[in-house]
């Protein structure tokens, strides 16, 4: 084979192969705004500052998003009122007072002790079971003050039912419940001001000073 | 036919001008001696893409930079020289960090044999400078001297490498034909 077929082969054998078209992909290249006459360095520059222009807009949302829900959050959980619960003792002639406060969503939140002279005091115990030392011939009486009717029913049925277990081993003890009336929504209102609280026009924000100023 | 220096270089400068329809102009009539060069070198089609693409792209980078006068076709083959040339060392470096140590990227040719038997035959013939100076000849169109000047090297240099090239080929062809029948 002569040089000159050897050239014409290699030739038609490159003009067979199916160059790919590159142009459509070159053109959408994002570094085509350098055609500007823009060097790649204040190309990169620019780059650079849009990308910390959007980090710093995503963290703003980020944090105007979180907190908003802090806000939010606390009203929502207002929404579902605290509820108060005073226990009394008749123990031995001695008159114990205790108080409780539920959250909106239904767990205890405080248990203070208000048979003192400072009004109310948080105790450090978790469950109605610790208030006190149960006794055979101790008269209970226990009452819910709370905003929402059904959920003072709810937690009024709660403490009693602890209350019942508690003294299950003593059938001549009493206990009486009821839902709280004007009188004790002023003793209520009596131990926060004690406390240095301030006179509240609506129940739900009796409590909440209450839990607030013990808790 | 190839457009002349001037004419390349003409572009270059409606380029540098934010001209559109310059870059078209350059791309339609270099594309097809621009991957033939890039396959004499890496001998990947794929990657022959790739690194056009690359070359491409990088022309309009570094446009602004380019001197009203300077040797444009020299510019861009250059680029893609340069860049192919780093992709190999890339992929060769890859290829020693792998597990599978044994396999080179490019050490498998990816041309057909049955559909290019010379294009073949010179990857296993010749060498890269051989194969690059054939090609840029005989393919992409260029004059012994303007591939002097694109590769920086003597012309002198250049004819011979580019005979010898070619006597090794037809040898080479020739044994194969003999080792057939």
């Amino acid at each position: 084979m002569k040089i000159k077929d050897i050239k014409e082969r290699l030739k038609k054998e490159h003009e067979g192969y199916d160059i790919p078209d590159m142009l459509p992909r070159v053109k959408r290249a994002p570094l085509n705004r350098l055609l500007s006459g823009e060097t790649p360095a204040q190309a990169f520059r620019k780059e650079l500052a849009v990308r910390l222009l959007v980090t710093a807009t995503v963290l703003l949302i980020v944090a105007a998003i979180a907190f908003t829900a802090m806000i939010l959050l606390p009203s929502h959980e207002k929404a579902k009122p605290y509820c108060y619960v005073s226990i009394e003792v008749q123990k031995e002639g001695e008159t114990l007072n205790f108080g409780l406060v539920f959250s909106g969503d239904g767990r205890i939140v405080l248990l203070a002790d208000e048979s003192g002279q400072e009004g109310a005091t948080k105790m450090k115990i978790v469950s109605i079971s610790q208030l006190y030392q149960y006794g055979s011939t101790d008269k209970t009486s226990v009452c819910v003050i709370c905003e929402d009717s059904e959920l003072a029913r709810d937690r009024l049925k709660y403490v009693a039912g602890e209350l019942e277990a508690a003294y299950a081993f003593a059938p001549s003890a009493s206990l009486s419940r009821r839902i709280g009336n004007e009188d004790d929504r002023a003793r209520l209102s009596a131990i926060v001001l004690s406390l240095g609280g301030e006179e509240c026009e609506s129940l739900a924000d009796l409590v909440h000073q209450y839990f607030a100023l013990v808790g | 036919m190839l457009m002349t220096k001037q004419e390349f270089d003409q572009k270059m400068l409606r380029l540098q001008q934010g001209d559109e329809q310059a870059f078209e102009e350059i791309y339609n009539e270099t594309h097809r001696g621009l991957f033939a060069f890039i396959l004499s070198i890496c001998r990947n089609y794929h990657t022959a893409e790739d690194m056009m693409q690359t070359a491409y792209i990088r022309l309009r980078t570094t446009v602004a930079s380019y001197r009203a006068g300077s040797n444009a076709y020299a510019w861009l083959y250059t680029i893609a020289k340069n860049a192919t040339l780093n992709e190999i060392a890339r992929a060769k470096r890859e290829a020693l960090t792998d597990m599978d140590e044994g396999q080179d990227k490019f050490g498998s040719y990816h041309i057909d044999e049955e559909c290019s038997p010379i294009m073949a035959l010179m990857n296993k013939t010749l060498g890269d400078t051989e194969r690059q100076i054939v090609t840029l000849h005989v393919v992409a169109g260029f004059k012994h001297r303007e591939i002097a000047d694109m590769l920086s090297k003597p012309l002198g240099t250049v004819l011979w490498t580019y005979n010898n090239a070619l006597a090794k080929l037809k040898k080479a062809l020739e044994k194969e034909t003999a080792d057939e029948n």
